[in-house]
């Protein structure tokens, strides 16, 4: 991509994880999308790119195609990574979003491919209502077995997570009023863990959670009404737009289940990013005046059980 | 320098109101109770007080000894919390109440945070939260300011004038050590807009030696939430105390922490120890030590690092981290030059963080 084809590029880290994604929406700083026309993703140097990053480009590619941009996506110069990508069933959902440079995806040779591969769930997008007894199946099947394989879970445990995960999704259909995207791969964290882990992305391009609460919440709070104020009301309180008794239990049963298995939960929209953090992680779990993207973006990490 | 004036209480009673049942406490068996205000979540059997001395369990139910009873209240600049980014050269109606979770002994305000509620040898007046917002509409203030003892301490009070200060346009301040509960804090957060927090040290250690308390996460914990969930303007202080907390490993912690968890534009005050109390025997702080962690802040890559009890220091003034630019010049407590217009700097235009009435 030469820079001069486009009016604006944002440059992807090297790591294009949770943090790196960030890093990519800083570029833009305070500027508006509406200045450009021609918007360029350089993913050139990537060299690690995890569900969350690339779940997280293609909403920025759908977000963009939305505002009515033309969208340039520079592949990865590592083969690895782009063969990756190919894995995960990235490029399949590219047409209409991006134009790819270089044009062609040039692959010396791709990755094995299995329909029932234990180790990743190929990025899913979460669309139709119709689609979702499909897309509610395939999530409860793959990330059962991953679960079930690489993290040692007890069937009942994965039961519940599943339950939990799937509304998640429904609420995507339900909720955010848009389309959503879900992705899932296991890795071995050597980090602060030594164990193997399983992340986990759901992210939708929806209303975000604050505009979805808001017409219960936001006379309560006031002028404290808040992006974080709302993500912590429904992850930790199981806050719901509607009044009704049972609504709001999907994401606080994803809370308590990646609590007790000493996971990590975050949950980024709007202009803010809460985290429930465990023991091994190091980090802050708040974050506000980040920068604002819509819909809502949500990364679990689930750890090995001991054995 | 501006200091601060006494306000006159005319008209006001002497004496217990009567005590005051409390919020956010737990019955247990045999007619104990576990408050959840502070951290410390005493367990208190019938007859008995928590380890402030501020509340007493009376048949199984808990009751605060200091609600509405002011021990001191005076007039005083805002940057004598200090809270520097904040409506600067504004008046606020600062006042305390008697005792403390902390057992500090180098305390600066031992005479009202050691006190006993109930002892003759401290006089407090009761003023109810309706006259607490006249009179510092009376003063020209610009909001209400609960420091010299630990707001914690007298929450019920706190909270019921936080709610009215509110809707009557007022804004309110806590100067704490950040010994708060999450419950607690949930329930005032709505109404409090600012915080200013004695970080005391970034160690168990430190923590233990200097307040008497183990751990000290619960306090990175709750001034995090007042900063990101309810959106608190949070400015930061530590105390230096030669050989308690000035190492170079604790400030810088304390300076990243502040850096990650709060954000880099807020304000870390840095201030010198003046022997009191239990600590008659240290000496103050040498001024190359809170130079150095001033260095280290901005290292850290803080942009407003405060030095604290230097009057005329020039780190007492604020810069833009842009273009250095004096902003702010401060004679001790008193705004000298405020060149920040529409909360920018007047020369480079970089936005600088807070509050700023110009």
């Amino acid at each position: 991509m030469r820079h001069e084809e486009v009016d604006f590029v944002l440059v992807a880290p090297p790591t294009v994880d949770e943090r790196g994604f960030e890093l990519f929406l800083s570029q833009f700083g305070r500027r508006t999308w509406a200045e450009f026309p021609r918007i360029g993703i350089d993913l050139g140097d990537v060299s690690f790119i995890d569900p969350y990053g690339m779940v997280g480009v293609l909403e920025l590619g759908y977000y963009l195609k939305s505002l009515g941009k033309e969208v340039i996506l520079r592949v990865p110069r590592s083969e690895e990574v782009s063969k990756y990508l190919e894995r995960m069933d990235f490029f399949r959902f590219r047409s209409g979003l991006f134009v790819l440079d270089p044009p062609l995806l040039d692959l010396a040779e791709r990755y094995h491919r299995s329909t029932a591969s234990d180790v990743l769930l190929e990025i899913t997008r979460i669309e139709k209502s119709d689609d979702i007894h499909f897309i509610v199946d395939r999530v409860r099947d793959r990330a059962g077995s991953i679960l079930e394989a690489h993290l040692h879970y007890d069937e009942r445990a994965i039961h519940h997570f599943i339950v939990a995960l799937s509304e998640v999704c429904q609420n995507i259909l339900e909720h955010s009023q848009n389309i959503g995207y879900v992705g899932i791969q296991k890795y071995f964290y050597a980090k602060s863990l030594g164990k193997n882990v399983v992340k986990i992305a759901v992210m939708d391009l929806g209303i975000g959670i604050k505009n979805s609460l808001s017409p219960r919440f936001s006379s309560v709070y006031g002028e404290k009404w808040s992006d974080l104020l709302a993500i912590e009301r429904a992850l930790v309180h199981g806050a719901s737009r509607y009044e009704d008794v049972g609504r709001g239990h999907g994401l606080t049963e994803v809370r308590k289940f990646v609590g007790k298995w000493n996971g990590k939960i975050s949950i980024r929209s709007g202009t803010a990013k809460f985290s429930l953090l465990p023991s091994w992680e190091r980090e802050s779990g708040m974050h506000t005046e980040i920068p604002l993207f819509p819909g809502t973006q949500i990364s679990l990490v689930l750890p090995e059980m001991d054995r | 320098m501006g200091g601060s004036r006494p306000v006159p209480l005319e008209g006001f009673r002497e004496g217990e109101p009567g005590a005051f049942e409390t919020i956010l406490c737990d019955r247990r068996k045999g007619k104990r109770v576990q408050c959840h205000i502070c951290q410390r979540r005493c367990v208190v059997s019938e007859g008995q007080k928590g380890y402030c001395e501020t509340r007493v369990n009376r048949g199984g139910r808990l009751y605060s000894l200091i609600y509405g009873r002011v021990s001191t209240i005076m007039v005083s600049p805002i940057e004598k919390k200090p809270l520097f980014h904040y409506h600067p050269g504004s008046q606020w109606l600062s006042l305390g109440s008697l005792g403390c979770n902390f057992k500090c002994p180098g305390c600066q305000n031992w005479d009202i945070a050691h006190a006993k509620p109930g002892k003759a040898d401290r006089r407090t007046q009761y003023i109810p939260p309706g006259r607490l917002l006249q009179l510092a509409k009376d003063n020209g203030c610009t909001g209400i300011s609960w420091t010299y003892n630990e707001p914690t301490l007298w929450f019920e009070y706190t909270l019921d004038c936080a709610k009215l200060a509110k809707e009557e346009g007022v804004k309110t301040n806590y100067v704490t050590n950040g010994f708060i509960t999450v419950e607690a804090l949930d329930l005032i957060g709505p109404y409090l807009d600012s915080f200013r927090v004695d970080v005391k040290g970034f160690s168990s250690g430190s923590y233990r030696r200097i307040a008497h308390v183990e751990g000290f996460e619960g306090i990175l914990e709750a001034t995090v939430m007042a900063r990101m969930k309810w959106g608190m303007h949070v400015e930061v202080i530590s105390n230096l105390i030669p050989g308690y907390n000035d190492d170079i490993e604790q400030l810088k912690n304390i300076a990243g922490w502040i850096r990650s968890s709060l954000g880099k534009s807020t304000p870390w005050h840095v201030t010198r120890f003046v022997p009191h109390l239990e600590l008659s025997h240290v000496p103050p702080t040498p001024l190359k030590v809170l130079e150095t962690a001033r260095e280290i802040g901005l290292r850290e890559g803080l942009e407003y690092v405060y030095l604290g009890n230097v009057h005329g220091h020039p780190a007492e003034d604020t810069y833009c981290p842009r273009c250095g630019n004096l902003l702010i010049q401060r004679g001790g407590f008193t705004v000298l030059r405020n060149d920040i217009a529409d909360g920018r700097c007047i020369r480079c235009g970089f936005s600088i963080w807070g509050t700023f009435d110009s």
